[in-house]
Order: C-alpha cells, then sequence, then structure tokens
C-alpha cells in the first residue's frame, strides 16, 4: 500500500462507551472498523461528523474542526447513515444534482427516483442515501453498514461504486461487520472495543 | 355609574359555579381525569380576578404611579411561569426564553398602543395600561405556549430527520424550517381563527364584558378591534420570537441537536 498524508485525523477523542480514540485516515484510503454492537461505532461516526460533542480534537487536512464552520465540516466529513431519512418527495428533490447515472449502477431504476420515497424498499431507501450523500460531494465519506440491508448483487454493485469514488483527495470510513467485505474493500482494518480502536 | 348597569350579586355567581361543578362531578363520572384541574382553574379565576379587582380599584384610585412597575412585573413572571408549567417537556432556562419573549412583544405592543393609538392622560394611567398588558400577556402567552409545545414535540419525534439535514451540511436554521414554521403556524392559529370568527361565530369576551357591563356597543366594538390587532401582532412576534430563542437553546454553538436539553416531565 503506498503511503499517504493524513486526511481526517481525531486525536484523544473519548466516546460515552468510554473508549478512547485516536484515528488516522489516509488520503486515498479505506478505513473499516467492525466490533461487537454497542462498541460505539456509529457514536464514533457521529462523533466525527460533528454530531455528539465530545471531548478531543479532529482534524481534515490539518485543520482543526473547530477551525471550519459546523456544516461545512459536515458537508466536508459526511456520514451516511445505516438508515437514511428524508423529508422532501423523491429521492431526486433531495440530491444536489442527476445521480441517475450512478442509480443505474447501484441496480436502481431512474423512475425510482422520482417516486414518493416511501414506496422505495429499505434496501433501496439505502442505497438511495448513499448516492444521496456522494451528491453533495463529501471529501471523506463515513459509512454505518452501507450494504446491510442490501441482497449480494447490490451489496457487491455498492462496492463497487465505492470504490471508483475513491481518489487520492477522499478517503472513506467504514462501518462493516462482513469480515469478507472488509477483506475486499479496506486498506487498512480495526477493531472497536470499550477500550478504543485496535489495528486487526 | 351607567343606569343600565345590573350588578351582579355572590348569589348569581355562585350559581354560575355550581355548573362548573356540575362538569366537575360528570368527569369525575366518566372518569376524564380533568375535574382536580378544571376546579383548580376555577378557584384560580376567582382568586386571581378578585386579587386584580381589588388591586385596579385600589390603583384607579389611591396608589401612585409606580406601582404599576412592581404589577407589571408580577404579570410578566406569572405568565412566564405558565408557559413552563403548561409544556410537556422541560427545557433547560426555558422560563428566561419564554419570559423574554414575551416581555418584547407584550409590554412593547403596549407601549405603542399607549403612547400612539388611545394616549390616556397620563400615558401610563392604570385603568388602560393594566387591562391593556393583561389582554396582550395573555393572548401572547397561549400562543407561545402552543408554539413550542408544537416545536419541542415536533424535535423528539423528527430528531432523525433533523440530523440527517445537519449530516448532509445544513445549518441548523436550515434544517429546523419546516418544524419551525409547523410550530409558529400553530401559534398563531388560534388568534387568527379568533380575528375571522369575531362577531360572526362568537363575541369576543372583552366586547361582551364591556356591553354587559353598559358601555355603547360601538365603543366596545372599537377597542375590541384595537385588542385583537394588538393581541395578533403580539401573539405572532413574541410566538416567533420564542421559537427562534428555542430553537437556539436547543443547539449548541457547533450547531449540534442537543435534545438532552429537553427533558420529559415526571408524571
Amino acid at each position: 500500500m503506498p503511503h499517504h498524508s493524513a486526511l481526517l485525523r481525531a486525536t484523544d477523542l473519548r466516546l460515552i462507551t468510554g473508549a478512547h480514540i485516536d484515528l488516522t485516515l489516509a488520503a486515498g484510503s479505506i478505513h473499516c472498523i467492525s466490533g461487537p454492537s454497542g462498541a460505539g461505532k456509529t457514536r464514533l461516526l457521529r462523533a466525527l461528523a460533528e454530531l455528539d460533542p465530545v471531548s478531543g480534537e479532529i482534524f481534515l487536512d490539518g485543520r482543526p474542526s473547530l477551525s471550519i464552520p459546523a456544516h461545512a465540516w459536515r458537508r466536508q466529513v459526511m456520514l451516511s447513515p445505516a438508515q437514511p431519512r428524508w423529508w422532501l418527495h423523491s429521492v431526486a428533490a433531495h440530491c444536489r444534482r442527476d445521480i441517475s447515472a450512478s442509480a443505474a449502477a447501484l441496480l436502481l431504476a431512474a423512475n425510482r427516483l422520482q417516486a414518493p420515497v416511501e414506496e422505495l424498499s429499505t434496501g433501496e431507501q439505502a442505497r438511495a442515501g448513499l448516492l444521496r450523500a456522494l451528491s453533495h460531494d463529501p471529501t471523506v465519506l463515513l459509512l454505518d453498514e452501507p450494504t446491510g440491508a442490501l441482497d449480494p448483487a447490490s451489496a457487491a454493485a455498492t462496492e463497487k461504486l465505492l470504490l471508483d469514488w475513491l481518489n487520492p483527495q477522499r478517503a472513506i470510513l467504514w462501518v462493516s461487520h462482513d469480515q469478507a467485505q472488509i477483506a475486499r474493500v479496506a486498506d487498512t482494518h480495526s477493531l472497536l472495543s470499550s477500550k478504543g480502536l485496535q489495528t486487526a | 355609574m351607567n343606569p343600565t348597569l345590573v350588578l351582579l350579586s355572590p348569589w348569581d355567581l355562585s350559581l354560575a359555579a355550581c355548573l362548573v361543578l356540575a362538569l366537575a362531578g360528570l368527569s369525575w363520572r366518566m372518569r376524564l381525569g380533568v375535574q382536580r384541574q378544571l376546579l383548580v382553574a376555577a378557584a384560580r379565576t376567582v382568586i386571581q380576578l378578585g386579587l386584580i379587582g381589588l388591586v385596579l380599584n385600589a390603583l384607579f384610585h389611591d396608589l401612585p404611579a409606580w406601582f404599576l412597575l412592581p404589577i407589571s412585573a408580577l404579570m410578566l413572571l406569572a405568565a412566564g411561569r405558565e408557559v413552563m408549567s403548561r409544556q410537556s417537556r422541560r427545557i433547560e432556562g426555558g422560563f428566561m426564553l419564554g419570559t423574554s419573549a414575551m416581555f418584547v412583544s407584550s409590554f412593547s405592543i403596549t407601549l405603542i398602543a399607549l403612547l400612539v393609538v388611545v394616549q390616556p392622560q397620563p400615558w401610563y394611567a392604570p385603568q388602560y395600561a393594566i387591562p391593556l398588558l393583561g389582554m396582550m400577556l395573555g393572548n401572547t402567552m397561549t400562543g407561545i405556549t402552543v408554539g413550542m409545545e408544537r416545536l419541542t414535540s415536533s424535535l423528539v419525534r423528527d430528531k432523525d430527520l433533523i440530523e440527517q439535514r445537519l449530516m448532509l451540511g445544513e445549518t441548523s436554521r436550515q434544517a429546523l424550517d419546516l418544524p419551525l414554521r409547523d410550530a409558529a403556524r400553530a401559534g398563531m392559529i388560534p388568534i387568527i381563527n379568533s380575528m375571522a370568527a369575531a362577531g360572526i361565530v362568537s363575541l369576543p369576551g372583552m366586547m361582551t364584558g364591556q356591553i354587559l357591563a353598559g358601555s355603547p356597543p360601538m365603543a366596545a366594538v372599537s377597542y375590541q378591534i384595537l385588542i385583537m390587532f394588538m393581541v395578533s401582532a403580539g401573539t405572532g412576534f413574541g410566538t416567533l420570537l420564542a421559537l427562534r430563542m428555542t430553537a437556539r437553546r436547543l443547539f449548541d454553538e457547533r450547531d449540534r441537536l442537543r435534545i438532552e436539553r429537553l427533558r420529559a416531565k415526571t408524571s
């Protein structure tokens, strides 16, 4: 694996679980996190997206999070949750630009993007949520089990889309339970426990 | 004294009280569970209005004008306490929040009414200032109460949705636009409805009271119009202000939704 500079770095984060986190996410890389339920994986992602107050410091490309307005931080360090929520009529209405090409890559028909969101299945909503996040052009993507609700074919399509999205200016922090998936996509992998992160 | 004025005796009032008692009895039998609240509220009406009657009587006759200050402050604090006690969730710092929003809107609009519209001599003459302020506070209080309750309950219900919008890079102001508009509407609808229905469906209480007490109808009507305009402006501005302040209170300096600042009341 080539050496990259740290794109996202967190020092001395303390989660409510007691976990003590130091984390470095290299530019152009995918770092996977796994761990038992309740270990605080989602909390870690929420802390990095500045949705929960935690002690410690987070840096994007060397700049501390507090030097960037909160909404601008979240636009760059974007969390795509396991269950995306919707407030407008259709998926397309939530996206910053036309996503029909990438939707097709995720086996989502273009007319599903115009349909009322509540008519979409859980798996369709999960993929649409990811596409919505990508349409906002984040720098770092925080993924909370992006394929947890998907059948194998859509899961494979999602992995491919994310690998294609990655470039040397971007990075992904990917929470997954699936060891085979982690082996396929991760450049680095760590385990989260109540103590903190351990390299796996 | 107006010759047409029919004075009510305590006996007349206790007849009306029997009706409230009958309603409380029915609530008890049907297990509606509101009988206690109903009776306490009725008792409060008697005590509070009786006290204010005594105070106004004293004010109109003997007491110096500076008495207006402690009395209006007392009215404001009581309204602020009422707003909080009618919320189903406790907001940290909520008392100051509701009270200051009411202070800004009710006092400024009452001042405008006294200085520009009614212009009594002197402008602070208690028989004008106190009733006007009371009408303002009473209605603004209702608007703020309803609006805050609506806002906090939709924040609790739609926490995930609001946070989803934050995740996508929206500011707290953008993420809150729907619940805030909804809450503002809820706070203002009652006063808008009462303006729309005034005279056709309902005879406003204040006007009815004045007419019953012997005022010429057209005088009562013009005062009623003045009051309704002031009250709707005060309710609207006060509700918007209180909602904006509540929203700020529930987000922190990093635009994080701090729902833990709302706590469900025990009981």
